[in-house]
Parts: C-alpha cells; sequence; structure tokens
C-alpha cells in the first residue's frame, strides 16, 4: 500500500468513519512506520484531520480497537501540526481518562511535551489554558512546564517558583510534581536548587496534598545525587511523621520503579517506612511486590529481611499471599524456599509461622520442601523435634508438604533418639489423616532415600496399612447412619453453601464470558453470525467432564476436636510471640 | 395381616419367645394356664405348655404343648435329640399322662398338641400321621398347631376389632413398612401404642389385653426387624412401648392379685423382648466394633462430625442402659444363680466395651450438645458401680473438661450448647460472636452433673477446673439441676407434659460439700422413692429409660443412693 492508497481509504471520510479506517489501516499495513510518516503527512497537509477524529474516540466501540489507535495517536503526534492546543488536549484527557487505572494511561504524556516543545507558543498557550481552567483529574500544569523547562529552563523555572507559591492547591501540586521530574545527573546546581525549594515547600505548607507530592519529588532529587541523602533522609522523617496511604504508595512506587537507583542506605531507609499500609490498597501492595522481586534478584537475605519486616509490622490483613509476584521467586527458587521456611519454622514467632503455609503454593496438597542444609548445621537435638512439630501444625493442610519436610528432618538429624518422635508424627497427624497423595509422595521418594529413612517409612506405612485395612474390615451398619431428616438437613446445608459461593463475585477470568446453562445433553450448538447477511456457521462444542479431587483430613471429621487441639499445641508450643 | 403374624411366628425362637406367646394367647382365649415353661427351659415330660378349658365352644380339654421353632422337619422330629418332637410326644403319652397330670385335670379329654412356628413339612408328614393314628385313643387326641393356626387365633383372640382400636393393625403394617426409615416406622408405632393405651378402659380385663397386645405389638416388629437385620425402630419402639406398659401396669404394682400377678409377667415379657433387641443390636452389631481405633466413629458413615457425635452419645446411652438393665434383672432373679452368673458376665464385658468404645472414639470426650449429659450420667451411673473404673471416669471427665475448656478459650465452635435442632447445629460454627455464644449457652445440665460427679468422687482438678471456667467464660450460663416434683408421676413415662421442678444457679462456686449439700438436699423435697411409681416399686430402670427416651435429665438422687 503506498501514499495514494492509504490517502483514498482516508480522504473524505466522516470523523467516525475516519477511526475505523484508521485502524482497519494499522492492522493491514506491516509497515509501521511508513503509514505513520504518510498520515502525519496527510494530517499536515490538511486532507484528513486525525485531532479531530480522536475527539469522538471510545473504548468499547466495535469498529476500532482503542489501544491500537492510542498507540497510533502517541507515535504521530509529536510530529503533526495543529493550530489548536486546546483541542489537543482535549483529545489527550479524553484518553487518558477512558485508560484510567491501566498502565496505558501515561502513555501520551510524552508525545504531548514533544508536540508542545515543537512551538513555544503552544506551550505558553497549554499553560495558560491550563491554569484558566483546573484540571483535577490530568495535571497539565505539570506536563506542560516539564515541556517548557526543556525549552527554556530560566523562564519557566521562575514561572515554576511563582505557581508553587499560588493559592491554589491544584497549581501547587502541578509545580512540586515537576521539581521531582526534569533533571540529568550532570544538573547538580539545579538539583540542589530544586532541593531547596522542596524542603522550603515541606516546611511551610500544611496541606497534606501537597506534601505528599513534595515527598515523591524529594525522593527522586536523592537518587540523583547521593550527597543529599542525609539531609533528605531527615526531611522525609518529618513527613513521614504522619503518613497517608498516598504516601506509602509513592514510597512504594520509588521503591518498584527506582530499585536498581536507589542506593541501599535510602532502601533500607524506606523501606523501614512501609507500615501501616493499607490492605485494601492494592497499588501500594503490588509495588511493595514488585521491588521485593526485584531485590530478591539481587540480594535475596535483603528481600528476606524487607519482607519480615513488612509482614512483622503490618498486622492488618497484609500477608504473604498479598505477594504473589515474589512468591513465583521462590518457586523458582527452591533452595530460598526451604531457606525461608525453615527460618520463620525456627523463629518461634507466631506470626512468621503462619506465613511459612502461606509460602507454599496452596494447589493440590502442597509441594514437596526440605529443610534448610545451612541452618540445619546449627540445630541441636531438640530443635528437630520442635521444627516437626510446627511443620505438623502449620503445614498440615498442605500434606505432601508437611511430609515432605518430616522426611526432610529425618534425613537431616544426626540424633538417632528423636527419630521416633519425627516417625509418630508422620504418620499422626499426617499420613492417618491424608492417606492418598501423602502415599503417592511416600513411594516416589523411597527409592531415593536412605536406608534409616526407608526404615521409618517401613514402620509408618505398615502401622497405616493395619488401621486402613481395620476401617475397611468395619461392617456397614444401617442403625448407625443418620436419619434420613439429618441427611436431608445436611444435603442442604451443603447445597446452600455452595450456592452461596455461586452469588460470589466474579474472577478476573470468568469476567470475559457469559455463563449459559445447559439443562439437557453433553453438547451446546451454536450459530455463529460472522455476516448479518449471511446464515451462521453452525459450531457444535461436547462437554468434557472437569473433575477436581481433594482430601479432607480424616480426623476432621472423626476427631475434629483432638485434632484441632493437637494442631494448635503443635503451633503455640515453645513460640514466644 | 394374617401373613404378617404367620411371618412372625416362623421366627419366633422356641425358648423364651414362642413358650412365652403361646401362654398368653392362651389365657387371652380364656384357656386356664396350668403349666408353663421351666425357667431353665427343659420340658416337663414333653410338655411346654399344659391348659385346660374350651376353645370355640367345645368340650373342656387338656391341652398339652410340645413347641418347636420354625418349621418342623425331619431334624426336629427325629434325629436321636432328646429335644426332638417324636421323643416328648412319647414323653407326654409314656410318662407325663401317666404320673404328671395334675389331680383335677385327670379324666377329661387329652388333645396332644404338635405345636410349631411355622409349618409341618412334607418330608414328616407320613410319621406325623402314623404317629397320631397310633397312638390315638378315646380320650387322647392329637392337634397339629402351626403358624397357620396360631395366627388366626391371634388375630381373633388379640386384634379383633372389639379389642384393638380401628386403623390400629393399619399402623402395625405400616410401622414394618417403613423398618427401613426407622423415625417413620417410630412414629406409626408410637400411633399404634397411643391407640391401645387410650383405648385401655376402667376394666382390668381391658388393661391386661393392652398388655398383651402391645407386647405382641413389639414382638411382631422385632420378628420384622430382626429378618430386615435393621433395629433402629425395633429398639426406640420397644422403649416406647415399655414406657406405655408401665403407665397402664402402674395401679397394679401395689396389688397382689392374680390379675395383677398376670400383667407384671407380660410386663417382664416385654422388658426381657427390649432388653433381646437391645442386646442383638448392641452385642453383635456394636461391640464387635468396639476393639478398633474410630471402628464406631467410621460406622457412621458421614462427612459431618456433627452426626458421627451425636450417634455415638446416643449409643453410648444405649449400652449403658442395657448394662444397667443387667443390673436390674440381677435383682429381680437373685434365687437363679446360673442367671445371675451370665448376667455378671455380660456386665462385666460391658463395662470393658464402654471404655474400649470411649477411647476408640474420641468424639465421645466433647459434647457438642448440653442434653447428651443423659448419656454421661448414664455411663456413669453404670461405669461407676465398679470401683475399678474410677480412675477411668476420672480421666474421662478431665480430659472432657480440658477439651471444653480448649474450645470455649479459643472460641471454637465444638463447645456444649443447647442447640436440639439439628439443622441449627449444622450452622452453628458460622457465627462466633460473643451474642450468639451465649444465646446457645444459656443454660446448662452438663457442668453441675461433672461438678456433682467430681465432688462425690474427689476429682477435685476437675471440680476447681469448672469453677474457673464457669467464671472465666459461662458467667451467663444457668447452672442447673432437674429434680422430678409431684406432677412428675402422672406424665414421667407418656411424656405429655412438662414436668419436675429445676434448680436454678446451682452453687458450684461453693467448696464441694457445700455443693453437695446443695445438690441432693434438693432430693428431701421429693423423694423419688416415695413418689415415682418406676423408683418406688423396683422399677428403677424404666424411670432411666425414660430419661433417655424422652431427654430427661437422669434424676440427680439417683445418684446419691448408696447414701
Amino acid at each position: 500500500m503506498n501514499f495514494e492508497e492509504v490517502a483514498t481509504n482516508l480522504l473524505g471520510k466522516r470523523k467516525d468513519e475516519l477511526l475505523k479506517e484508521l485502524y482497519e489501516l494499522s492492522v493491514e499495513y506491516r509497515k509501521e512506520e511508513e503509514l505513520y510518516s504518510i498520515l502525519i503527512q496527510l494530517h499536515n497537509e490538511k486532507k484528513i484531520d486525525v485531532i479531530s477524529a480522536f475527539e469522538q474516540i471510545q473504548r468499547d466501540n466495535e469498529s476500532y480497537d482503542f489501544f491500537m489507535l492510542q498507540r497510533m495517536l502517541e507515535r504521530i503526534l509529536p510530529k503533526i501540526n495543529y493550530d489548536s492546543v486546546e483541542s489537543v488536549m482535549k483529545v489527550l484527557k479524553r484518553c487518558m481518562i477512558l485508560v484510567t487505572g491501566n498502565m496505558t494511561s501515561g502513555l501520551l504524556v510524552n508525545p504531548f511535551i514533544e508536540f508542545c516543545k515543537q512551538n513555544e507558543k503552544r506551550i505558553e498557550e497549554a499553560l495558560g489554558l491550563s491554569l484558566k481552567s483546573l484540571d483535577k483529574e490530568i495535571d497539565f500544569i505539570s506536563i506542560v512546564l516539564l515541556a517548557g523547562l526543556e525549552v527554556d529552563f530560566d523562564k519557566y523555572y521562575k514561572q515554576l517558583e511563582i505557581l508553587i507559591g499560588d493559592l491554589d492547591e491544584i497549581v501547587q501540586i502541578g509545580a512540586v510534581r515537576v521539581l521531582g521530574q526534569f533533571y540529568s545527573q550532570s544538573e547538580t546546581r539545579n538539583i540542589h536548587k530544586s532541593f531547596e525549594l522542596l524542603k522550603k515547600v515541606i516546611h511551610e505548607t500544611e496541606k497534606v496534598n501537597i506534601k505528599e507530592v513534595a515527598l515523591k519529588s524529594l525522593c527522586k532529587l536523592l537518587i540523583l545525587d547521593v550527597k543529599l541523602e542525609k539531609e533528605g533522609i531527615e526531611i522525609i522523617e518529618h513527613v513521614l511523621f504522619k503518613p497517608t496511604d498516598t504516601m506509602l504508595y509513592n514510597i512504594a512506587e520509588l521503591l518498584f520503579f527506582y530499585n536498581k537507583n536507589l542506593s541501599w542506605k535510602l532502601k533500607d531507609y524506606l523501606w523501614s517506612q512501609l507500615k501501616a499500609i493499607n490492605p485494601k490498597h492494592n497499588d501500594t501492595i503490588r509495588n511493595i511486590d514488585h521491588a521485593l522481586y526485584s531485590i530478591a534478584e539481587e540480594n535475596k537475605s535483603k528481600a528476606i529481611q524487607y519482607l519480615e519486616k513488612i509482614l512483622l509490622e503490618n498486622l492488618n490483613g497484609i500477608g504473604v499471599e498479598n505477594f504473589c509476584v515474589f512468591k513465583s521467586f521462590l518457586m523458582k527458587n527452591e533452595k530460598s524456599l526451604n531457606y525461608l521456611v525453615t527460618k520463620w519454622l525456627l523463629s518461634k514467632n507466631i506470626t512468621l509461622c503462619k506465613y511459612a503455609y502461606e509460602l507454599i503454593p496452596s494447589s493440590e496438597n502442597g509441594r514437596a520442601i526440605s529443610i534448610d542444609k545451612r541452618l540445619a548445621l546449627l540445630l541441636k537435638k531438640e530443635d528437630y523435634l520442635f521444627l516437626a512439630k510446627k511443620s505438623c501444625g502449620y503445614l498440615f493442610t498442605k500434606p505432601v508438604s508437611a511430609l515432605s519436610y518430616l522426611v526432610s528432618l529425618l534425613e537431616s538429624s544426626p540424633f538417632d533418639k528423636g527419630i521416633i518422635d519425627i516417625e509418630e508424627l508422620i504418620y499422626d497427624p499426617i499420613l492417618i489423616n491424608y492417606s492418598g497423595k501423602t502415599r503417592e509422595y511416600l513411594y516416589k521418594i523411597y527409592s531415593q532415600s536412605s536406608a534409616k529413612v526407608r526404615n521409618s517409612l517401613d514402620r509408618v506405612t505398615k502401622r497405616l496399612d493395619k488401621y486402613l485395612n481395620e476401617i475397611k474390615s468395619i461392617n456397614y451398619i444401617a442403625e448407625f447412619e443418620p436419619t434420613s431428616k439429618q441427611r436431608e438437613a445436611y444435603s442442604r446445608y451443603w447445597n446452600d453453601s455452595f450456592s452461596a459461593k455461586d452469588l460470589q463475585p466474579k474472577g478476573f477470568f470468568s469476567s470475559f464470558f457469559k455463563t449459559q446453562v445447559l439443562l439437557y445433553g453433553s453438547s451446546s450448538i451454536n450459530y455463529i453470525i460472522h455476516n448479518p447477511n449471511e446464515k451462521g456457521q453452525r459450531q457444535e462444542v461436547f462437554m468434557h467432564p472437569q473433575t477436581i479431587s481433594t482430601e479432607l483430613p480424616r480426623m476432621s471429621i472423626i476427631n475434629p476436636i483432638v485434632l484441632d487441639y493437637r494442631l494448635t499445641m503443635f503451633r503455640v508450643e515453645g513460640c514466644e510471640k | 395381616m394374617k401373613l404378617i403374624i404367620k411371618e412372625y411366628l416362623s421366627s419366633l425362637k422356641e425358648r423364651g419367645e414362642l413358650d412365652i406367646l403361646l401362654p398368653t394367647l392362651l389365657s387371652q382365649m380364656g384357656l386356664e394356664v396350668f403349666s408353663k415353661p421351666l425357667s431353665s427351659g427343659n420340658r416337663q415330660y414333653g410338655v411346654d405348655v399344659a391348659v385346660c378349658g374350651h376353645i370355640e365352644g367345645g368340650e373342656k380339654t387338656v391341652y398339652l404343648f410340645s413347641i418347636k421353632s420354625g418349621d418342623l422337619g425331619r431334624k426336629d422330629w427325629n434325629s436321636n435329640s432328646k429335644q426332638d418332637m417324636l421323643p416328648s410326644l412319647q414323653d407326654i403319652i409314656n410318662v407325663y399322662l401317666a404320673v404328671h397330670l395334675p389331680e383335677q385335670y385327670k379324666g377329661l379329654p387329652v388333645s396332644i398338641c404338635i405345636c410349631c412356628g411355622g409349618i409341618i413339612k412334607e418330608e414328616i408328614r407320613i410319621d406325623v400321621s402314623a404317629f397320631e393314628k397310633t397312638n390315638t385313643k378315646d380320650n387322647i387326641k392329637f392337634e397339629e398347631w402351626t403358624g397357620d393356626k396360631i395366627s388366626g387365633y391371634i388375630e381373633k383372640y388379640l386384634l379383633r376389632e372389639e379389642l384393638l382400636p380401628e386403623g390400629s393393625q393399619k399402623l402395625l403394617r405400616k410401622s414394618i413398612a417403613m423398618l427401613e426409615e426407622p423415625e417413620t416406622s417410630y412414629k406409626y408405632f408410637k400411633e399404634l401404642i397411643t391407640q391401645i393405651v387410650n383405648n385401655v378402659t376402667a376394666k382390668d380385663k381391658s388393661k391386661l389385653i393392652a398388655l398383651r397386645q402391645i407386647y405382641l405389638a413389639v414382638g411382631i416388629l422385632f420378628s420384622w426387624s430382626r429378618d430386615d437385620n435393621y433395629y433402629e425402630s425395633a429398639y426406640l419402639s420397644s422403649e416406647l412401648a415399655l414406657l406405655y406398659a408401665f403407665e397402664i401396669l402402674k395401679p397394679f404394682l401395689v396389688k397382689n392379685s392374680k390379675i395383677s400377678k398376670v400383667m407384671k409377667e407380660i410386663f417382664y415379657s416385654i422388658i426381657k423382648l427390649h432388653f433381646e433387641i437391645n442386646a442383638e443390636f448392641i452385642e453383635k452389631k456394636v461391640l464387635s466394633q468396639a476393639n478398633k481405633l474410630h471402628g464406631l466413629s467410621y460406622m457412621v458413615r458421614t462427612n459431618n462430625s456433627i452426626d458421627i457425635n451425636l450417634k455415638l452419645f446416643d449409643i453410648l446411652g444405649r449400652i449403658s442402659l442395657m448394662g444397667i438393665w443387667g443390673y436390674w434383672f440381677i435383682e429381680m432373679k437373685r434365687e437363679d444363680k446360673s442367671f445371675i452368673s451370665k448376667m455378671e458376665t455380660i456386665i462385666t464385658m460391658l463395662h470393658h466395651s464402654i471404655i474400649e468404645v470411649i477411647q476408640n472414639n474420641p468424639t465421645l470426650y466433647m459434647p457438642y450438645k448440653d442434653s447428651q449429659a443423659i448419656d454421661i450420667a448414664l455411663a456413669y451411673l453404670f461405669l461407676s458401680s465398679n470401683k475399678n473404673n474410677l480412675m477411668f471416669l476420672h480421666d474421662y471427665f478431665g480430659t472432657l473438661i480440658n477439651q471444653i475448656e480448649f474450645q470455649l478459650y479459643a472460641r471454637k465452635d465444638k463447645y456444649p450448647c443447647n442447640i436440639e435442632d439439628y439443622s441449627k447445629l449444622l450452622h452453628h460454627s458460622e457465627n462466633d460472636t460473643q451474642e450468639y455464644f451465649e444465646s446457645v449457652t444459656q443454660g446448662s445440665i452438663l457442668y453441675p452433673l461433672i461438678s456433682m460427679i467430681s465432688a462425690k468422687n474427689g476429682f477435685d482438678d476437675i471440680y476447681e477446673k469448672i469453677q474457673i471456667l464457669q467464671k472465666k467464660y459461662l458467667k451467663h450460663c444457668n447452672f442447673q439441676i432437674w429434680y422430678p416434683d409431684k406432677n412428675s408421676e402422672k406424665h414421667y413415662y407418656l411424656n405429655d407434659e412438662l414436668h419436675g421442678a429445676t434448680l436454678s444457679n446451682v452453687a458450684i462456686d461453693a467448696d464441694k460439700e457445700e455443693y453437695l449439700d446443695q445438690v441432693f438436699g434438693e432430693c428431701k423435697h421429693l423423694s423419688i422413692f416415695e413418689e415415682i411409681s418406676s423408683f418406688k416399686y423396683g422399677y428403677w430402670t424404666i424411670g432411666l429409660l425414660a430419661s433417655r427416651h424422652y431427654r430427661l435429665p437422669v434424676p440427680i438422687c439417683l445418684f446419691n443412693i448408696n447414701e
């Protein structure tokens, strides 16, 4: 497709048709950059009006894909001419609002800065417009100031200083935000100048919103010049005397995005400030999670140290479950997982022991883990039984994990006397409760185990077989069965419990689909209509059975009280906190 | 109906069943029973039952019955056993009639009755006919009383419309038909028994008939249960039958008349029938699994721990009551040493079994319902009769209270509560607020019972633990003890109205002597041994059975019986 062909497709189209055509071109046209050049040319020659077409863009329009068009705008905006800056700002705002909360929401900022930089008049006009109609949703002030600072630093820095003193909070925030954004490391003079300015703002303002933005800007300056760190930390301490959710979010964001740029001293300090995180603030937690992952790749022990600190200082609903990215790191690093589980089970701290459970994925019956070999070197005789009890108490509902850990204790323990106690725990509560998956696991590891472990396993499996055979030999006695009324009541109770689950909100994945219930049959027939004028295409989908099996601990039915009591005792025995 | 009765008759055992039913029937037919089976079960020169009188307007005759259970075949006719029918008949002719027939019946025509619960099999038909023909004389005839004939008489003399309320036979049929749904079967049986009791008039004869009908109804239900190997309805129905029958018997307990003796005998037969049902169920089905770890718990076959808990406490109550019946039988039959020895063996076995059942089924260490104190009380009454069990009882109550303490401390969902409704019990775990906890633990008979047991037996650690539990977690709970009162005698056995009085807020915070004084002091206001007929006249097991069946607390005074 060449210039003429593209032009033929686009010329004379109405605004709504133009977007559709642009989209189709972006799909069909393989050479992306070439297409963008043609579009810029057509626009600048006023043959088409891209900006006015984007004024009506919608996110859920079936004729085009919003994100592809947004990308197109991102690429052509810096190079197009347009008389009305206001119109461009409107388009920008519309696009940004349509993707609020989405990672792509900031994609158009830099192209707009580039657009403004092409002509200083655009900057002046945009700044005027931003100050005239203050926008709470989009911070045009800082965007335009950034463009200005790049064009004429002194002029716009003065402007910035004036705006910081403005009476309106929106204006102040916009200006303060810019202070952390426009430097390269060579501009030490300007960095110091801005540092002083921020210091002044922080000490003088009473407004929390401004302090929140100032904190972020300040941290960015500290990244640029380590010399400022000592004084900067003192200022941050002052701000964080009363931390808000946004301040903690800002810190978490910095730790995530600037992990590699922050010094260890500053990192240590900022991590130590992540107390009292609001468990509902998912974005903050997500940023911490990613930051932990980045640190773990660099320095595992630091990551663990930070994680422990957060877990112990945020006892308000934040647990290991919240850090799935970091967990995925542990899944890939068996040694780290074993180290952390062993460390936490040994910690005598109930909170950390609970989190040891969360470290292991909840799928199936838990994955196999083992004692950390380095930590094992430091253990005394009684520590083995202590760890065995803790693993039973905390990992009980992930039986393969609990069992594998117990077996690893058997394997690594140099003390013969404690073996019987660990063996007893392998039998009861683990094997006696879960004789399915755990048995499979034992078969799997048997041949690789030492003679010492094999002897123990022989003894416990023999006991288990005896117990299971006795159960099997029990006669069916109708008199012991629950009455029909009880059965009905239980069935109702069970169904109600499930119905209640059905009413729960849809998950992320299921929200994409519409559920259809088939009352009869084993396949579903649908007619897919591609073109309204054509007959639909018949499609038959055969249903396949899906089963999930899970093993319930026997004693939760037979002997729940004692099971509960024993597990509780295993958990708390010997713990200090 | 005749088919049902025939089926019942064919299932009856020779000893203790058919030979008990037959005199009852013959008496009801207006005949004078002058010889019944010996307690040893041995025949008197071939005769099991001997009666004299007219049957359906016939000549006054002496009827001599030789009884065999089930069908009469070659094996029972003559297989070189002393108990066979042929030698028995020969004994009747050669010995009984010659030397043993009471003087007053001599000279009367004699009918020798070959009696069996089923049929006379064709394989011996010629032998029987030949024997009858050879030995028939002017004053000696032979009659064949098979299941068919007996059931005809039962229908005519015990269950006919004039004797039984309309629809009663139908209720019995329904109860049998629904044996596999014990609750429904029991419901119909209860209706039947209620109709029988309501049909009783002021006449003694009417009461006698009612007792016989109750006996027959329980017997028929039991025989069908035995066939189905499913005793639940028979067990519950026989408990109810005993209680209703006792209500009828009550006025005769003080009397020494002939009819009161007959009534006591029939009542005793119902007790034996109940004990047999109990024994069939407990010994054969329950205790065979008692020595297995979690054996009885698995037998409940459920995914729900509540089912196991409810069933096992129920079973605990039943086994204990069976043991208590054992003591009662020993008291009744003091003179029969072999019977006493047999019963003592059963009691020892039951003591041992209860301990095994508890140790192997840990759910019994935690009552989910406060009312399970009734079963615990029965178990204690039975086990404490042997001082050797006291150490076990101390351990049992110690563990039980420790577990309750753990549940209350950790605010778990399994602690003794006042919820009786099964559905509500299922939802019990969903609410863990203090308000809810207080609403389902408003009152307790369990803690005062264990306190009393502990105080009495010197289980000081447990006594003190309960004091602590009350202070810490159960201040709101009304610790109470139930006592029968003046109205109790009227309603104890039919449970047709609330009765008894409750001592509220018993002071378990007091020292144990003071506590025992308070608990047993209240017994002085109404002595159950003077006011409640079952305790007064030696049928104390009936009082305990009423407690189990109607879920009434066991009268606390019984725990002070030694003093």
